[in-house]
């Protein structure tokens, strides 16, 4: 299997490793907020009802905990083992995040058990603060993996690389890398790809090592980035959303078989906090992401617009740059400041920086040929990147309107309820809660899987935005198909199973106490 | 890649060179150490509850659940080491890491397998205790208890190949394809795997007898239980351990040498090596004594028993010392030489050592908290014997 071919499977298997990881992480990130909102409840009303809740809602996060600490491990696996070339971002630009991580998967593990371990023998504001902190150690995971994933983005500290070979890309922070170290990194990888055709397992050689030595001069550059920052507050509130809205459809889905109101007492503990995230998410956390792709991103906007020709889209440039005259980017655009190198090749750039370096065999390759090419490769992904970017706002405002719809049925609000009961008036309460319960996960759940897609089918065709190329990257193994289809098929099943036993854990009810009473010695 | 040759001056690590080379040595040996605890207890939960379900036995029902406590603490505890030594092993030490991932792929995918079937077993074992069929409940046990043996499995093809690069040479000649067959074939696979799986038998049956020692937790059953599985297998280590040393000799020189401190050792292990021989020797004599008093499940067990585990639990982890830290300073031995840690050590960035350390610091006192936490539940039985929900009930 060539680099190519194995880039097309293990792309498809990342993606489904990383979706699946998502299912367990939403869940991990949502579920500590439903369960502060009911012991919250609890505290104030001393109803029992909410500390039921608590219990089960914490057997689902606790069994999702190993499930998403397991997806999480093929996903950390995955990356070295599939695209071992990302070994190299792991020991530069992704050292510290990874390292962070560590201390904040700990954290979590501590105050999870902690809180499972003394939940009902400690007052119910120990265990919310318990809860509190493990909330707090889950965003920092999520904070720290999304700070490397943007640097993937956006590869900030590597000051102006990228702009010298796509002159449209503007400059990424300030230069905290050896510039030399980098080209030297990359000609032995285009090397080494024409020679055997696979590139990665050049690091393999210590010599090589050496041959590029020190490259990046500050670890810390990743966490300077904007575009991170951006990221964290949309990716994690996102996640949050998505999980709180699964417990919601299932509190919702046990209100419709059940029809016993207090579900509908429990929905209501936690929706005013859904409520507030589902509103922030559009208008502050994807407003300050959508300015970072515009600024950052060029081609990944013009994807997203469709903008195969530089536009004027009043909204869409205010949004974007907070301007309604600045004109959006198009393709078009792209490829006139592509020729702007014309006459240059990649020896004449590389030999600019590092006066020394053998750069055969690209030294006659024409900046500008390599520009046009990429830029046709970004543009193959055009209507791929647009409809789904346009699909997921649209499915986002679905989730938002099902929610203020959901409020206006379960709580008084005046008007509103009154027009949303006349609506759905022919449909029984029951099922209204559950429709627009599921409306709500529909819409957030497709929402979050679009909004991934852009964030990662929008940079191609790089893996490190303008940098290197996912063959670049992936495995020198021609890995066996059955082989490959077994260890998926292993990891889809394991997480069919788990789903299941979520579902077990939420709604049996026990079985064996009479034989568990007998081995107690109670009877 | 340049093998350094034996002798006087090599062992001169830079600081980052030495931290990497101690945290990477330090993660694996607490990991193996618990993940011995966890496969064997994982197994005797398993084969109790199966028991309890065929026989009708109750009490083994509480035993399983009892001793599956025992794993579930520790099992986290192990992820998380798990987890660190994959971060320190690409961060410091890249190149290895690279190796690792294209010749070693398969052995590592297998191992990736048995731990996406290990965690999401364990936690269904658990939570759905008492609330699926016992058929069902027993079959799931076993998967949860065979994927404990997956993860060594998998992972010891890395250990035999550091020490005996077979595979490696090939790749390094031009072969890579043949290689990562050839990783299959090492011979100091087999009774490296043996060897660990009997001591991860072994150390789960003593720490089971321990832990039913303990003062409020005391069940002369469920000791005996724990205890014969620990001689057992304690037994056949008395054959596997031999095997395997006499397998370094033949293969891994550096090793060898370095255990039996030899002559032109790099680094002198006998005293260490005659230390856990010695300490074996009085488990096998504190066995004995606890099996007397025991009797077959029906006598008393006595308060030494308690001795068992945490003994039992210190010659796993001086023999994984030796087997890691033994080859110091090299990472990959290759005959009478070998290739140094230096070698394979990140190059990319100046280590920034005070944050790496002050993070490591902080690792260590989370996870301090986290088994002092653990221990205090599990002594305290916060960790309810019976499925939730049921106490209150009762």
């Amino acid at each position: 299997m060539d680099a190519d071919a194995l880039v097309q499977v293990l792309l498809f298997i990342s993606a489904l490793g990383i979706y699946i990881h998502a299912v367990f992480l939403t869940i991990s990130l949502g579920f500590p907020w439903i369960i502060m909102a009911l012991m919250y409840k609890w505290w104030r009303t001393g109803d029992r009802d909410y500390y039921d809740a608590t219990r089960t809602v914490t057997a689902v996060l606790g069994l999702n905990f190993a499930l998403g600490a397991i997806t999480g491990t093929l996903v950390e696996f995955g990356l070295v083992q599939a695209w071992p070339g990302s070994i190299f971002v792991i020991a530069t630009f992704g050292f510290l995040p990874l390292t962070l991580e560590l201390v904040a998967f700990v954290g979590e593990i501590i105050f999870l058990i902690m809180f499972i371990v003394t939940l009902g023998r400690t007052r119910p504001v120990t265990s919310t603060a318990i809860m509190a902190a493990y909330a707090i150690m889950a965003i920092f995971s999520g904070a720290v993996i999304t700070t490397l994933n943007s640097w993937l983005n956006v590869p900030w500290g590597t000051a102006n690389l990228a702009e010298n070979l796509y002159p449209f890309l503007p400059q990424y922070g300030p230069s905290s890398v050896d510039v030399a170290a980098l080209v030297r990194l990359k000609v032995e990888l285009v090397r080494s790809s024409l020679a055997s055709g696979h590139s990665s397992q050049i690091i393999q050689d210590p010599t090589f090592a050496r041959r590029v030595g020190m490259t990046l001069r500050d670890p810390f550059v990743a966490f300077s980035s904007p575009y991170a920052m951006a990221s964290i507050l949309h990716n994690v509130s996102a996640a949050i959303i998505v999980g709180m809205s699964f417990g919601l459809v299932g509190y919702a889905y046990r209100f419709f078989k059940t029809g016993n109101e207090k579900y509908v007492k429990i929905i209501r503990s936690f929706l005013p906090l859904l409520l507030i995230f589902l509103v922030l998410q559009p208008t502050v956390f994807a407003d300050s992401m959508g300015k970072m792709v515009a600024a950052n991103q060029p081609t990944k906007f013009a994807l997203m617009e469709a903008a195969q020709t530089t536009t004027f889209n009043p909204l869409v440039s205010f949004l974007a740059y907070g301007d309604a005259q600045h004109p959006v980017a198009g393709f078009d655009s792209f490829k006139a400041a592509c020729e702007s190198n014309q006459g240059r090749t990649i020896g004449d750039l590389f030999s600019h920086l590092v006066p020394d370096l053998d750069t055969e065999p690209l030294s006659s390759l024409a900046l500008t040929d390599l520009c046009l090419t990429d830029l046709t490769k970004a543009e193959a992904w055009m209507s791929l990147v647009n409809t789904a970017y346009y699909t997921k706002l649209a499915t986002g405002i679905v989730a938002l309107l099902g929610l203020i719809a959901l409020i206006s049925t379960i709580f008084s609000t005046g008007i509103l309820s009154k027009v949303t009961n006349r609506v759905l008036r022919p449909l029984s309460r029951k099922k209204v809660v559950l429709l627009l319960s599921l409306l709500v996960l529909l819409g957030s759940v497709s929402s979050a899987m679009l909004g991934w897609f852009v964030r990662e089918g929008g940079r191609k065709p790089w893996t490190v935005y303008g940098l290197l190329y996912p063959t670049e990257l992936v495995t020198p193994v021609s890995i066996d198909p059955f082989v490959l289809t077994l260890f998926t098929l292993t990891f889809v099943l394991m997480a069919i199973v788990g789903l299941y036993g979520i579902y077990i854990v939420a709604t049996k009810r026990l079985r064996f106490i009479e034989l568990l009473r007998k081995g107690a010695g109670i009877e | 890649m340049n093998s350094s040759g034996r002798g006087p001056g090599l062992n001169n690590l830079t600081n980052s060179e030495l931290l990497g080379f101690s945290i990477l040595g330090l993660s694996v040996v607490v990991h193996i150490i618990i993940v011995n605890i966890t496969i064997g207890s994982g197994w005797i939960s398993a084969m109790a509850r199966f028991l309890a379900w065929i026989r009708g036995a109750p009490e083994l029902e509480i035993m399983s659940r009892r001793v599956f406590k025992i794993l579930i603490i520790h099992e986290l505890f192990s992820g998380v080491w798990g987890t660190v030594i994959t971060v320190i092993l690409a961060g410091f030490f890249p190149t290895l890491t690279a190796i690792a991932t294209d010749i070693i792929f398969y052995p590592i995918l297998i191992a990736l397998a048995a731990i996406f079937i290990r965690i999401p077993s364990i936690a269904l074992f658990w939570y759905t205790w008492g609330k699926v069929k016992p058929s069902a409940h027993c079959i799931l046990g076993f998967v949860m208890a065979f994927s404990g043996f997956g993860v060594p499995l998998g992972f010891r093809f890395i250990f035999a190949q550091i020490t005996y690069p077979n595979a490696i040479e090939l790749a390094m000649q031009g072969f890579r394809e043949l290689s990562r067959v050839a990783v299959f074939f090492n011979p100091v696979y087999l009774p490296l795997i043996m060897h660990t799986w009997f001591g991860a038998m072994s150390i789960g049956g003593f720490i089971v007898a321990s832990f039913f020692a303990i003062k409020g937790n005391v069940n002369v059953k469920f000791a005996w239980i724990g205890l014969w599985h620990g001689v057992l297998f304690l037994i056949l280590q008395a054959f596997m351990g031999p095997w395997y040393l006499v397998t370094l000799g033949a293969k891994a020189p550096v090793l060898f040498d370095n255990i039996l401190g030899a002559a032109g050792s790099t680094f002198n292990l006998l005293p260490v090596f005659a230390t856990k021989m010695a300490i074996v020797a009085s488990l096998g004599f504190l066995s004995v004594k606890v099996w007397r008093a025991v009797g077959r499940g029906v006598g008393q067990v006595p308060r030494y028993t308690l001795a068992l585990g945490p003994i039992a639990v210190l010659v796993a982890l001086i023999g994984e010392f030796m087997n890691d830290g033994g080859r110091y300073p090299f990472m990959v031995l290759t005959g009478q030489n070998g290739i140094r840690a230096t070698e394979f050590m990140n190059v990319y960035l100046e280590m920034p050592i005070y944050t790496v350390v002050a993070i490591i610091a902080a690792l260590v006192v989370f996870i301090g908290l986290f088994m002092a936490t653990a221990y205090y539940a599990l002594n305290r039985r916060f960790l309810a014997d019976l499925p939730d929900g049921f106490a209150e009930r009762t």
